[in-house]
């Protein structure tokens, strides 16, 4: 039936011209072939549009913030500061499974208490969001670049840097409710779909994606398509009935990473960046910070920096005024509580 | 693609300013359990009742003497509470599984859904790029802190802070 309907569309195109009259005409073979072509064309696209626009559950979502969270931590090279459990220390690679349910015991000493002053805050803030109930985790990065970025799942990281730059607890809120606000907004979570549509495609398609039929269907999307060496991983992938990134082979997990950091790096948030403002300030309102303090730390940083490209600090400054206004009643003016001793004591 | 991105993200910034400003008369949400309904703006008011977190409640607007007090009406009957039990925004609902049903945030809560380790996604990619290994330590380390760290000692943690108390 498909075919019949390909050769009728393809004698339609052929009569039309002969009816013009001054159109050579063209040999009806490769007119059906063209026509079969763009229509296979085009239903690989939908197959891989409708695979990469799924509906991602709480397990697929942590999954892959998770290879975000190592890849985008990577990125500020300092490592983790914290006392690495001793649990974990020794060991050479960390078995799947063994922490899925049971963390690794806490090791001692000021870096643990600072990473657990921040979850305190942090989780506090959250549960002012309208994700209370994620699984919330706080990082502190050693790196002496004032940075703060997230993950999906509930990844957060903050920098030494970062840390040494705030003078008060309602500017690191502010810096955290920032963060929690791309979280909730699922903002990295497009990139992550955009990877998935990409990587069907360069399966599909690969170096092809240039060909001019190819490239009429796919647009300006075809820039970013080419061949990829686990193809045949992808195409399996799209069989199942789950795509679970757990269950991805190495290169295709890493693929899928790097291009969402590579992305996110090079072109940033765009106006989900205003959303998550936005989102912050009413965070640090409802909790009761003063978000003016907040204010202080955006008119500060460094215009620029960080793992991701952000909007100016006057454009953000505009937002969030404007997200002051909204939630008048709730803010905590004046309330700028100083931060925990555990600050100073592992990295003022 | 990148205006698809851009795209997407409007429509987001759309939707999260339609319920975005706060005025009298509209609703807002229960985030902490036993939150007090009280009769009047003080702590040691009467309690009228006690509301659950996700309790949808009408907001009338903060107290003008104390603003840490809000007017609020739940199931018909007015009272204040302290801000430190609000919330702005609906609880999204959450997709426990990839074979089920979107469900409220409790229920969520209550699924094991949201506990979480360092996924097998993480460490396979860990795997990929080795200097990741020991960034990898550091995260999953962070993770045992921070799930040693309860919702409610956070929560009490920030009414201490901003004097919200509960």
């Amino acid at each position: 039936m498909k075919r019949l309907a390909i050769a009728a569309l393809a004698v339609s195109l052929v009569s039309c011209s002969f009816i013009r009259g001054n159109v050579p005409r063209p040999d009806l073979g490769t007119a059906i072939d063209a026509a079969a072509a763009s229509v296979e064309i085009k239903q690989k696209y939908d197959d891989c549009k409708a695979f990469s626009e799924k509906p991602i559950s709480y397990p697929e979502e942590v999954a892959i913030g998770g290879a975000i969270a190592l890849a985008l931590g990577a990125k500020s090279q300092g490592g983790v500061f914290v006392e690495v459990s001793p649990e974990i220390a020794s060991l050479s690679s960390i078995p799947k499974g063994k922490y899925d349910k049971q963390k690794p015991a806490p090791g001692t000493g000021p870096k643990t208490d600072l990473t657990k002053y921040l979850n305190l805050l942090g989780k506090g803030l959250a549960s002012f969001s309208d994700r209370p109930t994620i699984e919330w985790v706080f990082v502190v990065l050693d790196s002496p670049t004032p940075n703060a970025f997230s993950a999906p799942g509930g990844y957060v990281f903050v920098t030494t840097g970062m840390l040494k730059q705030v003078q008060n607890e309602a500017q690191l809120a502010g810096i955290i409710g920032h963060e929690i606000g791309h979280v909730t907004g699922k903002h990295a979570l497009e990139a992550y779909k955009k990877s998935k549509l990409v990587s069907c495609l360069s399966a599909y398609f690969g170096e092809k994606a240039s060909d001019g039929a190819v490239r009429s269907v796919l647009g300006p999307l075809a820039d970013d398509v080419g061949r990829i060496p686990f193809a045949g991983d992808v195409l399996a992938s799209l069989k199942l009935p789950v795509f679970d990134p757990n269950k991805l082979s190495g290169p295709f997990v890493k693929w899928l990473t790097n291009k969402i950091v590579e992305w996110l790096s090079a072109d940033g948030y765009g106006d989900m960046e205003k959303g998550a403002d936005a989102i912050g300030t009413k965070v640090l309102a409802f909790s009761g910070y003063d978000i003016a303090e907040y204010e202080k730390v955006i008119a500060g940083l460094p215009e620029g920096v960080g793992a991701i490209k952000h909007p100016s600090n006057k454009e953000r400054l505009a937002t969030i005024a404007e997200a002051k206004k909204d939630v008048a009643d709730f803010s905590g003016a004046g309330k700028a509580p100083a931060l925990s001793p555990t600050v100073a004591a592992a990295v003022k | 693609m990148r205006r698809t991105l851009v795209g997407l993200a409007a429509t987001a910034l759309l939707i999260g300013s339609a319920a975005y400003a706060v005025k009298p008369g509209e609703n807002l949400y229960i985030k902490t359990k036993d939150a007090k309904l009280l009769e009047k703006p003080d702590a040691k008011a009467k309690v009228l009742g006690t509301l659950r977190p996700g309790d949808e409640v009408k907001w009338n607007g903060s107290d003008p003497k104390n603003k840490m007090f809000h007017n609020i009406e739940a199931g018909g009957q007015k009272g204040y509470t302290l801000q430190q039990n609000l919330s702005p925004s609906r609880p999204q609902m959450e997709l426990a599984s990839d074979d089920g049903k979107p469900i409220d945030a409790q229920a969520f809560a209550s699924s094991g859904a949201a506990t979480k380790a360092l996924s097998d996604a993480a460490l396979t990619y860990a795997g990929e790029a080795p200097d990741a290994m020991t960034l990898t330590k550091g995260v999953l380390t962070a993770e045992g802190i921070a799930q040693s760290v309860s919702a409610a000692d956070a929560q009490a943690y920030l009414a201490k802070q901003t004097g919200g108390g509960k």
